[in-house]
């Protein structure tokens, strides 16, 4: 079984081709939730099962992966089109952050690698709220709305003990990828309500995990909101004033939160008080 | 301080809510001033001294005469490490 898929986010569009059966469920796996693209694609990648029972990965012909691991070639694949997406990215802010919803109002995660965005977001998801993405956000210029970009969450397998009591109860093999040091998750498996469209942003909230730390939950002024969105932009090489502007217009209109924690406990529902209704 | 600070070109200047960012796309560097910084910062026009900063300052402020002159001068020490100044 063979074909070939675009994938666009962010006014950037790849082609993934897969070749196999074992690839196509790959495949499946990680983009069944991302819309079809249809721009011309800018870099593309190919998945094929090997005879020998193996997946190759290249891209635009260099092999980049050749083995049995299904869950490290998966990983690499979501990794390298991320990279890919966000190089040539445009016409808007593109975060490294996690983002997601709740009764129709979005919550942007900017972080770090490390911060903790992934973990907290997936929490939030066994919560009831709407998964937007764990890994790239994209606020078109001018706008106030928020894609995501929903590829199955990237749990390190060092915030799966925290994360597994909060589980559903009946999740299902299929929605879990294994790799080397992290899970691949669907996030249905962690009882998200579902996969959400572009949404208003109605708030940031800039997370730490800090292990022994007590709970630090706070407003950030616009000002120093600008000066730590700017650290997470991926693409301001590609936007004019490397994206200063658009970050400084977003800072005035939409209000910003630092959030230090150790363990959710502390949480409670303070972030649901972020993007609850005032009535 | 005898030296007079100057600021630097190429710097965008954003006040948000009596804070101020500092932007220079050439250097691809940003800075962050809090409502004190941003007050140094404009002083900073290669006319005055360090020490006339921080008198103008503490004439504006005498509650804080205290604390100005350690602020000024980590500040200019700051905005010097980045570049954002020149001592004349």
């Amino acid at each position: 079984m063979n074909a070939r898929r675009l994938v666009s986010f962010a006014n950037s569009t790849i082609a993934i081709e897969h070749h196999g059966q074992q690839a196509g469920e790959v495949v499946d796996f990680l983009y069944r939730h991302i819309p079809p693209g249809s721009a011309p694609p800018s870099t593309t990648y190919c998945l094929a099962s090997t005879a020998a029972g193996a997946l190759q990965l290249e891209r635009d012909g260099l092999r980049l992966y050749e083995g049995t691991e299904v869950g490290y070639a998966a990983e690499l694949l979501m990794g390298e089109s991320c990279r890919s997406l966000a190089e040539r990215s445009r016409g808007g802010l593109l975060f490294h952050a996690a983002a997601v919803a709740r009764q129709g109002r979005a919550l942007l995660l900017p972080g770090a690698i490390a911060a903790g965005k992934t973990t907290l977001a997936a929490w939030l998801l066994t919560r009831g709220f709407d998964y937007l993405t764990d890994e790239i956000g994209y606020i078109p210029d001018g706008a106030t709305t928020i894609q995501g970009f929903a590829r199955p969450l990237n749990i390190k397998k060092t915030a799966w003990a925290v994360l597994h009591p909060y589980l559903a109860s009946d999740e299902r093999p299929e929605d879990r990828l294994d790799s080397t040091g992290s899970y691949l998750l669907q996030p249905q498996a962690l009882g998200a309500r579902g996969i959400a469209a572009p949404l208003p942003l109605a708030a940031i909230l800039f997370p730490r995990y800090e292990a022994e730390s007590e709970l630090v939950f706070e407003a950030v002024s616009p000002a120093r909101a600008g000066l730590m969105l700017m650290e997470t932009l991926v693409n301001a090489r590609n936007l004019p004033d490397l994206g200063f502007g658009e970050a400084v217009r977003l800072c005035r209109i939409v209000p910003a939160y630092a959030l230090c924690y150790s363990h959710f406990a502390q949480i409670g529902e303070r972030i649901e008080g972020l993007l609850d209704s005032k009535s | 301080m005898k030296q007079k600070p100057c600021r630097q070109p190429g710097y965008q200047i954003e006040a948000l809510d009596g804070e101020v960012l500092l932007f220079n796309p050439a250097r691809e560097r940003i800075l962050y001033c809090n409502e004190t910084a941003s007050l140094i910062w404009h002083l900073c026009d290669g006319e005055r001294t360090g020490d006339e900063i921080i008198a103008l300052l503490v004439e504006a402020y005498p509650e804080a005469a205290e604390a100005i002159p350690g602020d000024v001068k980590a500040t200019l020490i700051e905005f010097a490490r980045h570049g954002a100044i020149r001592l004349e």
